[in-house]
Order: structure tokens, then C-alpha cells, then sequence
């Protein structure tokens, strides 16, 4: 199993639109491969089929077995990581051994608050099992 | 409660794999060799017949096969001409075809489509009705199922007591139908505080 | 679109592919016999004898019988064949005029087989025959785009492997189909030349034979047609009558402008039985063309039959300006090379388009109800269409079910209808795409009779739509996050118009739209009215990002 580690400058996983996402990421891999790749997307998650969209990525071809490297993106405008009831959009970094698609994900927040932005404030209600009577 | 945090959500419900209520794995694959690759799953909406057929796919590959997948489904009737020609084109005598939703092809359609796969090693298809090719499981669910799903998506070992048999009666033993509910219960529960 | 609406869609487009690829097959087929004579030879001929053939009472009655003679390979032919495959006319003129043009006596032109110098015509099949080939294409090529584009398919999915392959790798692009437009103009033409040649046309004659000249004539035979269907059989009127015009004799067979049969035969049986009884009667002469004479210019009530093409071009027309103007308001994405390690990126799919015009802005809703009206109308009009059309060829049994939902879809047409006369609320925005946290002056006007709504809401509001597919079925739940409340109102006279000045929430998502998931906000227009429908609108407005230069 390789070993992949990616990490940003000053651990930091919250990102303003337009703000620079940078970092470095270590491989140490098992056997040779023809690339890495570091990919910026967001994904969904929640009752919908899942959504997925590559913003930007870095390639790294012919990579040596054993490798540091710098990445550097730049946070788009949108869209903003949040969280519905229905929803959830997240955004992460991932690294890539291609072609054995081993991978190490690191998520990360982009949003002017650098909070993940909660659609459904304040709405909260108790579902009980009605037959017990109990909280879920 | 925040989507992501949903036990109930889709990525989470299609982690859960198929199943076997009769019999294990071994006796299944025996029974696929028997027929020579070329069956159908059978069963009714949210029985599991997709899972089934997602899992056959790696132990076909520990066979040495290759699989190939096609769907069909209520906003895709039918294989694009574009479609079917690349996938003919790139269709192999090793290669075993796994088709989710094989009953909505027409008749015609699928007796060309059959003929055409007969050089392919071999031809898995799910199906609401028994009939386009001979039966490898009859895909069907129970309260129990759902309860020991529900176990085990929430993941604490405890489950919801009454409530998966209500909701599996309610929902006629359909299990996706029944998760989706359960989701939306999950939905309106207390949600995590926002994170500012 | 639903399941229903795909299955009615389906079956109309099927009904279009099978039509179009029979007639297809035909007309090859009747092609192939006749085409082979373009390679003959021409030869010089001279006419011996030509005469119009009379068979009524059996299909193309009227006959061109024609007797020449030419010179080929050093010996004298004669030949009494007027073109391959000819098999006669329904249309007596044009049987008439074609003896006239070949007078006895005159000189022409015939082609000779060079294999066999015996066989000879003396004409080629019209090449409009071979542009015919064309007409049965757009019907296949509209009932296979409609088909394609109802179920066309979905990218593939991966196989399935237990080892967890990257999220980002499932990333997909987003695709955009242009060849609707085309398919729609298609039945927007076909359509409208069918409108034209069925109702047009014959209405332009109806005219034009108001200047004819009212003649003297006697009929020769009247009959009822009979045209066989596969089920059942529709009825014409078919006639020949003689008359002399200017010191020369004529013959000609229409009765009346409208072409086509349709059911009823004993309406059809008493005029024939009629004209047989009086024999002598009027007929009315086209002075620029004598071949021309008819016995009926007035219209009749089958015409109204030629009305139907009209649906088509309605809905290629509608569907075609629909497609067109999403074209035109998407934006092309560019997703980021490999290989580049940092730069600007383009604002990655889903995300809102900025203000697309400066100043105040009149939002559309998101369907008027003019628009719902013209929707429910088309899909009733075409389903009643075929309910009429199965009535004339007496598909008794087939009537029922059909009628049953043809009832109901012109009840939902009453409906759309008296919500056109709703009053009408219109909004003006200061910028229909703002970003959070953002001053929107907002005006509104209602046109109309106010006074009937009881009370008037205006909400802002943005809702999650998750969309999901497994199996054969798909499901789209939809959830409200958020509600501001714009104005309330009572009074008529403030309904009228008035102006309010919003803020959108700045602390909340923007607009957003992948293939599954959306953020979707909209201005709603909501007025009760009582027993009468409520005025509903939806007006899409767009949230764009907070602006990160402020």
C-alpha cells in the first residue's frame, strides 16, 4: 500500500472565494505509476444522486516513487460548501496514484465565512418512534 | 439535521451490499456457471436486484472475466445508437455483460440484443418479471432485512425497534422506498449546531 | 417530464417513425420499377391516336391511352405505353389535358429501351416523384429525435470494484443538444406545408372559384368511393360530369375542392344518388384553365379535417422557440487543463450567471399562464385530434378510453383558461441576479380586476431540488430553506402597484444547478380568489455569490 499524505500551509481547510489553496503532498509509492494528480473539486452528498465536479488539478507525469510536491489553486467564487436538509455540498483536495487510482482526500471549506453554510436554521422537531415513545 | 450527516443518505444506503437470504456466495456463482453466465435477477422495485448485480461484478472478475454495464430506467428506455455501437464494438468473448433495467428493452429489441451478445462470455440482467433469460435469484426482502440494514447503516448496533417492519409493510417490502422515508425522518431531527 | 407525458410522447413518435418508414418503403418500391427508364434512349415519335379511358367506379378511373410509333434499330415500333408503371388518375383533367397534348398527328418525344428497342414510353415519371422520397423523412427523422431525445443515454457507469475509486474521478461533464431545434423545425415545416396543401390550398381555391364561370353541364356518373383501411373504410364523393366551354368539350371529375375521404357513407350515398337523378345541373369553369370545372365551390365541413397539420407546426413552433431560447441563454463552461498548476479558474459548472443587464429588469414568470393555456391546449388539442380522427374511421371501441382523457384534458384546458383571466402580476427588479447580502428594489403591477383577490403575498424564496435514480425509477424531493416575505396585502389599490426594497439574506447559498442537486430561488406571486383559480406565479430570480470585492 502507498503511502500518500497531502496537506495544505498552516493545516488551514477553510477557504474564502478567490483566496489561494496551497499545500504540498508526499507520496511514497508501492510500485511505479504513470501519474499523480492532485485534484480541487466539490461533490454532494444527501437523498440525491451524487454530483461531482472537478474544478482544477495538477499533474504530475512520470512521478518518481518517492516525491514531494507543491500544489497551489485558487478558490473559486462558488459554489459555497453547505448543508441542507436534502443537500450537502462539499468541497476537497484529493491526491491520485493513476493508474491504480490509490487515493488520500483532504476536505476542505470554501465559503466567505469559511463556515460550511447551513440552509435550514432553527428548524428542529423530535421524531419519536410512536410505538415506544422514545427520541430516535 | 445536515444532509451529510443523514445516515440515511444515498452515499451511505449504496455502501450497503446485497444480502443472500438463501444460500452463500458459492452456491450462487455455481448456480451462474451452471448457466452458462447467462441469467437474470429477478424481483420486484427496491429489492436489491442492482446491488446484486454490482456485486457480481468483482467476483466475476476474480474469474478472470471482464464486465461490461448497461442500464436502462424510467428516463432511459432505450440504448442510444451511439451507445449500442461503442459497446459493440468494444465487446469481447470474455467479457460479461451486466444489464440493470433489461426489461424495459422492447421484445424485439431484446431478442436482437441477445442474439448480438451471444459471442460475449456471458449476459447478467436484472428484471421486474422472470422470463428474458432463466432465473439466478429471485431477489425479495423482509422486515428482518430491513431492520438488520438499518443496524447496520447507523452503526451502533442498536436499530429503530417497530419502526423498520412498519415502514416495511407500509412500503410493501420495497427497501428503497423505506430508507428514502427513513431519510426524511433523519432530515428533521435536531442538526448539528452551525459550525460558526 | 413525467411518466405519462413520456409514454403519450413515445407513442406519438413511434406512430410518426412506422408511418414515415412504410411510406418509405412504398415509394422505393414503386421508384425502383420506373427509374431505369431515365437511361433509354429519346427518339423522335409521332402520335397516332390519344383518348382519355373511362372505368369508373374503380380507383384511378381515368386513363391516358395513348398509341405512337418511332424508328429504332432500322425498324418501325409502335408502343401504347404512356410512362412505366402508369396506372392511371382519380383526376379526369389531367387525363384530359394529357390527350390534348399529345393531339393525334403531332411529333414528340419517346424514350426507347437500347436492349430491347420494342419497349418504349413517352414520358418519365415526374422527378417530383423522386422528391417525394423526401416528404416521408421528416417524419422518421422527428419520430426518431423525439425518441432519441426522450431516452437518449446516460454516460456509463463505472464497473463495480470494491477498492474506493477517488470521488473526483466521477466527476462528469455537462452536455448540451442542439439537434432539438432541428427536430422541431422539421415539425414546424412539415407541419405548416401540410396545413397548406390540406386547408390552405383549398380554401385559396374556394376564392379564387368565386370568379369561375357558372356552366351548364351533365353528369356522366356519380358513385361513392370506397378507401379501405386497415380497419375500416372511409368514403369520397366521386363524380364525372362533361360540359362545354367556349365551343370546346371537357370532362372533369372533382366535385368539390376538399380532397381526402372520411367516414359516413349515407350522407355521401344521397348526393351521388342525387346528381345521378338530376344528371343536368351547374358546374363552375375556371376561365384561365377550362380543364379546370368543379361542381361544389363551397366549403365543406370535412375541410375543417386540413385544420389538423396545424398541431404540428404549433408544437414545432412552440417547442422550437423554447429550445432556441435556452440555447441561447447557456453559458459554456471550460473545466481547468492538467498539467497548469495555478491560474484564475472559470466559475466551475452549476454556478448562476452574472446580471445579464444593468437598470431595473421585468422578470418573466417561470410559465404564464397563457403559456400553461397554449401547453394544455396543444396536448388536448392532439389527443382530441386523434379522438376525432378514430371517431371518423370508427374505432368504436377505441373512442371510450380516449374520449374519457380527452375530457378531462379539456377540462384542465377550462381551467388554464379562466386562470388566463386571473389578473396578472408583473415584476420589476433593479437586477434579476443579486448577490447575498444585496439591496433588490422591487416593483410590482397588477393588471386586472383586483378586487377579486382576497389577499396578495409576495415571497422571495430558495428550495433544495435532490434528484435521485436507481433502478428503473427516479424520484425529485424538493425542500423551502427559505422565505422572506416581501409584502402582504389586502387592500386592491395597494395590489395595484407598489414598490418594496429587499435584502437577500446574506448569510445563505446562492443559486446553484448540477445534474442532480440545485439551490433555486424565485420571487412567488401568490393571491387567493374565491371559486375561481388563485393567481400562482413563480418567478425565477438568481442569487449569484456574495460580491468578494465589497
Amino acid at each position: 500500500m502507498s503511502t500518500l499524505k497531502i496537506g495544505t500551509y498552516e493545516n488551514r481547510t477553510a477557504f474564502r472565494p478567490g483566496a489561494e489553496i496551497a499545500g504540498k503532498v508526499l507520496w511514497i509509492l508501492d510500485e511505479s505509476a504513470k501519474a499523480v494528480e492532485v485534484r480541487l473539486f466539490w461533490y454532494t452528498e444527501g437523498k440525491g444522486t451524487q454530483d461531482v465536479e472537478l474544478v482544477d488539478s495538477v499533474r504530475f507525469d512520470d512521478p518518481p516513487r518517492r516525491e514531494q510536491r507543491e500544489f497551489r489553486f485558487t478558490a473559486p467564487e462558488g459554489p459555497y460548501s453547505f448543508s441542507g436538509k436534502l443537500i450537502s455540498l462539499l468541497w476537497a483536495l484529493e491526491l491520485v496514484v493513476l493508474p491504480s487510482e490509490e487515493t488520500e482526500r483532504l476536505e476542505i471549506v470554501v465559503s466567505p465565512s469559511g463556515h460550511e453554510v447551513f440552509l435550514h436554521k432553527g428548524e428542529e422537531i423530535e421524531i419519536t418512534d410512536e410505538s415506544a415513545g422514545q427520541p430516535l | 439535521m445536515r444532509a451529510r450527516d443523514n445516515p440515511f443518505r444515498t452515499e451511505r444506503v449504496h455502501q450497503v451490499r446485497y444480502r443472500l437470504l438463501d444460500g452463500t456466495w458459492g452456491e450462487v456463482m455455481r448456480r451462474l456457471r451452471e448457466l452458462d453466465y447467462r441469467a437474470a435477477i429477478v424481483g420486484p422495485d427496491g429489492s436489491g436486484k442492482t446491488t446484486l448485480l454490482e456485486d457480481l461484478a468483482p467476483r466475476l472478475a476474480k474469474l478472470g472475466f471482464t464486465t461490461r454495464s448497461l442500464f436502462l430506467n424510467d428516463r432511459k428506455r432505450t440504448l442510444g445508437p451511439t451507445e449500442r455501437g461503442e459497446f459493440f464494438a468494444r465487446l469481447g468473448a470474455n467479457d460479461v455483460i451486466l444489464f440493470d433495467g433489461a426489461d424495459l428493452m422492447g421484445r424485439l429489441a431484446w431478442a436482437r440484443f441477445k442474439r448480438r451478445t451471444r459471442g460475449a462470455a456471458g449476459l447478467i440482467v436484472t428484471s421486474h418479471r422472470s422470463g428474458l433469460l432463466p432465473t439466478l435469484i429471485e431477489c425479495r426482502t423482509t422486515p428482518e432485512l430491513l431492520d438488520d440494514i438499518v443496524v447496520q447503516i447507523l452503526g451502533d448496533g442498536a436499530g429503530l425497534g417497530e419502526l423498520p417492519h412498519r415502514l416495511f409493510e407500509k412500503h410493501q417490502g420495497n427497501l428503497r422506498d423505506a430508507l428514502r422515508e427513513l431519510y426524511d425522518m433523519y432530515s428533521a431531527t435536531a442538526p448539528a449546531t452551525d459550525a460558526r | 417530464m413525467g411518466v405519462g407525458a413520456k409514454i403519450f410522447m413515445t407513442i406519438f413518435a413511434l406512430v410518426f417513425v412506422g408511418a414515415g418508414i412504410a411510406v418509405l418503403v412504398v415509394m422505393l418500391g414503386d421508384l425502383g420499377q420506373t427509374a431505369d427508364t431515365y437511361e433509354w434512349k429519346e427518339a423522335p415519335c409521332r402520335i397516332l391516336s390519344a383518348t382519355v379511358g373511362e372505368k369508373t367506379r374503380t380507383d384511378n378511373p381515368y386513363r391516358l391511352e395513348v398509341l405512337y410509333e418511332y424508328d429504332a434499330a432500322g425498324r418501325r415500333h409502335t408502343c401504347d405505353v404512356y410512362m412505366r408503371g402508369y396506372r392511371g388518375t382519380d383526376d379526369y383533367s389531367e387525363a384530359l389535358r394529357a390527350a390534348h397534348h399529345y393531339a393525334p398527328g403531332t411529333e414528340a418525344t419517346c424514350y426507347v429501351d437500347p436492349s430491347d428497342p420494342t419497349r418504349g414510353v413517352l414520358a418519365h415519371e415526374t422527378a417530383w416523384k423522386g422528391f417525394m422520397l423526401l416528404f416521408p423523412l421528416p417524419f422518421i427523422a422527428v419520430g426518431g429525435g423525439i425518441l432519441y431525445a426522450l431516452w437518449r443515454p446516460r454516460k456509463k457507469r463505472p464497473d463495480g470494484s470494491r477498492a474506493p475509486e477517488p470521488i473526483s474521478a466521477k466527476a462528469k461533464k455537462g452536455g448540451v443538444t442542439r439537434w432539438l431545434l432541428v427536430f422541431f423545425g422539421v415539425f414546424f415545416v412539415v407541419g405548416v406545408v401540410a396545413t397548406y396543401f390540406a386547408f390552405i390550398r383549398p380554401w385559396q381555391r374556394i376564392q379564387d372559384a368565386k370568379g369561375w364561370a357558372e356552366t351548364p353541364c351533365r353528369v356522366k356518373d356519380a358513385w361513392v368511393g370506397e378507401h379501405a383501411g386497415e380497419d375500416s373504410t372511409t368514403y369520397s364523393i366521386e363524380v364525372l360530369f362533361e360540359y362545354t366551354y367556349h365551343g370546346e368539350d371537357y370532362k372533369s371529375s372533382w366535385y368539390s375542392f376538399g380532397s381526402g375521404s372520411s367516414s359516413g357513407y349515407s350522407g355521401k350515398k344521397a348526393v351521388a344518388d342525387q346528381l345521378l337523378q338530376e344528371r343536368q345541373t351547374v358546374c363552375f369553369v375556371n376561365p384561365d384553365d377550362p380543364y379546370e370545372a368543379v361542381l361544389n365551390r363551397e366549403f365543406t365541413s370535412e375541410m375543417w379535417l386540413g385544420l389538423i397539420p396545424v398541431v404540428f407546426a404549433l408544437v414545432g413552433g412552440i417547442g422550437g422557440f423554447f429550445t432556441l431560447r435556452s440555447i441561447v441563454r447557456r453559458r459554456v463552461l471550460a473545466l481547468p487543463r492538467p498539467g497548469v498548476e495555478a491560474k484564475p479558474v472559470a466559475p466551475p459548472a452549476g454556478m448562476p450567471q452574472a446580471p445579464s443587464a444593468t437598470g431595473p429588469v421585468l422578470l418573466e414568470p417561470k410559465t404564464s399562464p397563457v403559456m400553461k393555456l397554449v401547453i394544455i391546449a396543444i396536448v388536448a388539442a392532439v389527443w382530441n385530434g386523434i379522438v376525432l380522427a378514430v371517431l371518423l374511421i370508427e374505432f368504436v371501441w377505441f373512442i371510450l378510453i380516449f374520449a374519457a382523457i380527452g375530457v378531462v384534458l379539456i377540462g384542465a384546458v377550462i381551467y388554464q383558461l379562466l386562470a388566463c383571466f386571473n389578473p396578472r402580476p408583473r415584476l420589476t427588479v433593479s437586477t434579476n441576479a443579486a448577490p447575498l447580502g444585496s439591496g433588490v428594489e422591487l416593483r410590482w403591477d397588477v393588471s386586472g380586476r383586483t378586487e377579486r383577490i382576497e389577499k396578495l403575498a409576495i415571497t422571495l424564496e430558495a428550495r433544495e431540488e435532490a434528484t435521485y435514480q436507481r433502478g428503473t425509477n427516479t424520484y425529485t424531493d424538493r425542500r423551502t430553506f427559505a422565505q422572506l416575505t416581501l409584502a402582504e396585502l389586502s387592500d386592491p389599490r395597494e395590489m395595484l402597484t407598489g414598490d418594496a426594497t429587499f435584502t437577500v439574506p446574506p448569510d445563505t447559498m446562492h443559486s446553484f444547478a448540477a445534474r442532480n442537486n440545485k439551490i433555486v430561488w424565485c420571487l412567488r406571486v401568490k393571491g387567493s380568489i374565491r371559486f375561481w383559480p388563485d393567481v400562482s406565479d413563480e418567478f425565477p430570480f438568481t442569487v449569484l455569490p456574495k460580491d468578494t470585492r465589497q
